[in-house]
């Protein structure tokens, strides 16, 4: 045997029996006498700890990325074949600044969002500027009802209110709805429509009802789920990050809930201490 | 003078008189040659040990010790799984026996003394070192350090993801980040003082001194690290073994102090050190091998050459005395690679044009430097006598020896007229008519000697070359004697020799490439100051030609280029992505 023989078998006898161990990934099943090096890190990092973020089972299309540990914080990232980046992070760490998260109710743990989100669904708001207007637009939002956009559904709602000022009625609309829909007394007689998705500028005049709804094709904004979620417990936070756009954004909230669990690290710290190993007190007493 | 071979009656008869002599060896044991005593040669017998023969020195058995240590604890420790159990209770003992001896002031030291392993501490001396190491232009010193400490960054990562290991299982009160084995930290800062001492410190006593200063630090962050809890005893030993024991493989495959000592003199050419061992072994392989006796050896003429380590050796006379020199040329492993690094760039460049094989060992490149020297000799093309080979290691290191052209000076040094330009062209027409090129004339390459022209440094020789290299030779060899006089009389000088088509021809073939760099810079020289193109008035002179492609493309140059330009991507993506890892960013 040569020696890069020699060398090449040592080198594949030596990793290949290292990659049968590995750090793995924090999942949330337990295996008696022999938990994943992930967790006894998860825990060594934040020994104060109650729970640890573990993976029940990915979605399809999500793939687990790096487990990262370091003393006060482990965290692991879950990316999906259709983002660059990772869409999902889960922190674990003793304290979490909340900042203006607002509580929401949860079982078990006290929990906090501060999320931003945008919809699968369009919303158009329909605005006639008289009478006759209103009809037809009550009869296009009708004709409408079942229409989807790139596989969106469009949501439409008439403004009744014809006695405020257009104006001020687009501005309002167009604060909670991404598009407006003008209808004039001309409109009515050429039906067409002017759209407008922002309140600033110009809209586009003179549009068929399908032209419109090209263009929001176009214009639609996409799906978006940011932000945080904080689940606050004894000893210890943990942080759900969210950057999920797309058809991942539509879900990603319930996928997530489905996924992920929490780890009760007290059975951790008992097993360690029956092998003699000191991995921290919990609540940080 | 025999004008057809262009050398004089006096060196053949010199030429015969060294083959007769040589050729008694054996039967006689002391004889001269050319004023240089021959006091008899010696053959090694089977088992005794070359001049420089290649073995482990005590630091190698160390570092090969160490390294099977290392594999044996990563063996026993991750692969058997019945021994896991053991290292850990022996390292958990241990690790409790610095938990029972903590205080709040030894506490307050070894924290102070972690931050030796901190990345901020040795990103700043890696930083140092490559900015120091970038002023002075080592820039083979520059990519042993990226490479060193890329192989350990990124193996010291990988491991620690493979192997998984989970942190000591005593009260840790200390920084810590991943998983356990091996220790990072640790790791990181014996690479990088390893680095350090290869290209920072001058062998010797002040590396010793900075070897054990080192060894010190390590030993402390190491103590502090299992103090605090953070490393088992197992992952500091490993790292401790293991990153500067690629530091040492790295420095010794590819840039071995001996080629490349540590300098502070910005651009100092890499070449063997012939003092010390190696000026030893020279002597003795000399005295055996060749039977001369060298008393001196002096580095000659090495600013201009990188694919060899020329020098010269004085000699011992016909009175026992010292007297004159010979030429000798060392070649290694180190010259073989840049061989072969030259010829991969001049097939992605231009094509395979010519003979591109590389040569498989240092052995076959020295037979074919002394077959075609040999060859120029036979052919009468004047050039320095060969003298022989000399075994200085066993197929790893060879020397060359031959005549000393003593008395020379370069043809751009000297004063040049017609009979000289004449005598360089006829030169040429030697190599043409003997179906040779000498593939390398440059201004250094083309020797005066006593007003006679001698081309040295033949090894880029070569036999039945393509029509278009013999143009090129006849193009640079015009082209370095228009430097010193004016085209016009070189070009009425080359017709006597050459028809203006041939003429034509050789500038036809002349690109800025075909010009080797120290003809390229004369010229350039000229064109600034007195605003002459040397190339464009031959070009003008001569009859007119189309330019000749020199691009030959095949499916090797596709191959290697793409192959080329994607490791290139590669190993720039590569760096950026692990320099945050290697602590560098």
């Amino acid at each position: 045997m040569s020696r890069r023989t020699a060398l090449a078998v040592a080198a594949v006898v030596l990793f290949g029996s290292c990659s049968r161990l590995g750090v793995g990934i924090p999942e949330c099943e337990r295996i008696v006498n022999n938990p994943s090096p992930a967790m006894v890190l998860s825990l060594q990092a934040v020994p104060t700890a109650m729970y640890a973020p573990c993976i029940n089972s990915l979605q399809l299309g999500w793939d687990n990325l790096d487990f990262e540990v370091e003393s006060g914080k482990a965290s692991f990232s879950i990316t999906h074949a259709d983002m660059m980046a990772p869409f999902f992070t889960a922190t674990l760490t003793e304290k979490c600044d909340i900042g203006n998260a607002t509580p929401v109710p949860h079982p078990d743990i006290e929990k906090y969002e501060l999320i931003r989100s945008i919809g699968s669904d369009i919303k158009v708001t329909i605005i006639p500027s008289a009478e006759g207007p209103l009809i037809h637009a009550r009869t296009l939002a009708e004709e409408f009802e079942d229409v989807r956009v790139d596989g969106r559904r469009v949501l439409f709602t008439v403004d009744p209110d014809i006695t405020f000022a257009v104006r001020s009625r687009v501005n309002r609309a167009l604060f909670t709805n991404q598009f407006v829909w003008i209808i004039s007394e001309l409109d009515v007689n050429e039906d067409t429509l002017e759209m407008r998705s922002t309140p600033e500028g110009e809209g586009a005049r003179g549009l068929a009802a399908n032209e419109a709804l090209q263009r929001i094709e176009e214009l639609a904004p996409e799906v978006v789920y940011e932000g945080n979620w904080y689940f606050v417990f004894d000893g210890g936070c943990i942080t759900y990050e969210f950057d999920a756009h797309g058809t991942v954004a539509e879900t990603v909230a319930d996928d997530v809930v489905t996924s992920l669990g929490f780890y009760p690290l007290a059975d951790l710290r008992e097993l360690g201490r029956r092998q003699g190993i000191d991995v921290g007190v919990p609540g940080g007493g | 003078m025999d004008l057809e071979r262009g050398i004089s009656v006096e060196e053949v008869e010199l030429g015969t008189r060294v083959v007769r002599e040589l050729g008694l060896v054996g039967r006689r044991r002391e004889f001269r040659v050319a004023g240089v005593r021959v006091a008899g040669r010696r053959r090694r017998p089977s088992g005794e040990k070359a001049p420089l023969p290649r073995e482990l020195r005590t630091s190698g058995r160390i570092w090969l010790v160490a390294g099977l240590i290392m594999v044996a604890i990563w063996l026993s420790l991750f692969a058997v799984p019945a021994t896991t159990n053991w290292w850990t209770r022996v390292d958990t003992d241990i690790l409790r026996w610095f938990v029972d001896l903590r205080t709040s002031a030894s506490t307050s030291i070894a924290r102070a003394i972690h931050s030796l392993g901190s990345e901020w501490f040795v990103r700043s001396l890696r930083v140092g070192t490559l900015l120091a190491l970038i002023l002075v232009r080592r820039w083979r010193h520059v990519f042993a350090v990226l490479i060193a400490i890329l192989i350990v960054a990124t193996t010291v990562d990988g491991l620690q993801q493979a192997i998984g290991r989970i942190r000591p299982g005593v009260p840790i009160i200390g920084s810590w980040k991943g998983p356990s084995h091996p220790s990072a930290p640790i790791a990181a800062l014996s690479v990088t003082l390893s680095v350090m001492a290869f290209t920072l410190v001058h062998e010797g006593k002040w590396r010793r001194v900075f070897w054990r200063l080192s060894a010190v630090a390590l030993l402390l962050l190491g103590i502090a690290r299992l103090y605090l809890g953070v490393d088992h005893p197992s992952d500091v030993l490993v790292s401790l073994i293991f990153a500067p024991a690629v530091a040492v493989v790295v420095f010794r495959l590819f840039a071995p102090e001996s080629v490349f000592p540590v300098t502070w003199k910005p651009g100092a050419t890499a070449h063997l050190d012939v003092t010390g061992a190696r000026g030893e072994a020279i002597r003795k392989a000399a005295r055996e091998q060749l039977g001369v006796e060298v008393i001196g050896i002096e580095p000659y003429g090495q600013e201009g050459s990188g694919g060899s380590t020329p020098m010269r050796l004085e000699v011992v006379g016909e009175g026992g005395e010292e007297c004159c020199y010979l030429f000798a040329k060392l070649y290694s492993q180190t010259h073989l690679r840049s061989d072969r690094w030259y010829k991969l760039g001049r097939t992605i460049l231009y094509g395979s044009l010519e003979d591109e094989v590389k040569f498989a060992s240092v052995r076959r490149l020295v037979e074919y430097e002394d077959y075609i020297q040999r060859v120029m000799r036979d052919a009468g093309i004047p050039s320095a006598e060969p003298l022989g080979l000399v075994e200085i290691t066993p197929e790893r290191e060879f020397m060359m020896v031959s005549a000393f052209l003593d008395g020379s000076e370069e043809l751009t040094k000297a004063d040049i007229d017609e009979r000289i330009i004449d005598d360089a062209l006829s030169v040429i027409r030697l190599m043409w008519d003997a179906g040779l090129a000498h593939r390398d004339i440059k201004p250094a390459n083309v020797m005066i000697r006593e007003g006679r022209v001698v081309l040295i440094d033949v090894a880029f020789g070569t036999v039945r070359p393509t029509p278009w290299r013999q143009a090129v030779d006849l193009a640079n060899m015009m082209v370095i004697l228009a430097l010193r006089t004016d085209t016009t009389m070189v070009y009425r000088r080359a017709l006597r020799q050459f028809a203006p088509e041939d003429i034509a021809e050789a500038f036809a073939a002349t690109h800025s490439i075909t010009l080797p760099s120290q003809s390229r810079s004369s010229l350039a020289l000229l064109k600034k100051e007195r605003d002459i193109d040397v190339v464009k008035e031959f070009r003008e002179l001569a009859p007119p030609a189309e330019p000749i492609s020199i691009q030959r493309w095949s499916q090797r140059r596709v191959r290697l280029t793409i192959g080329a330009v994607l490791a290139c991507l590669f190993l720039l993506v590569f760096i950026i992505s692990q320099l945050t890892g290697g602590g560098f960013l």
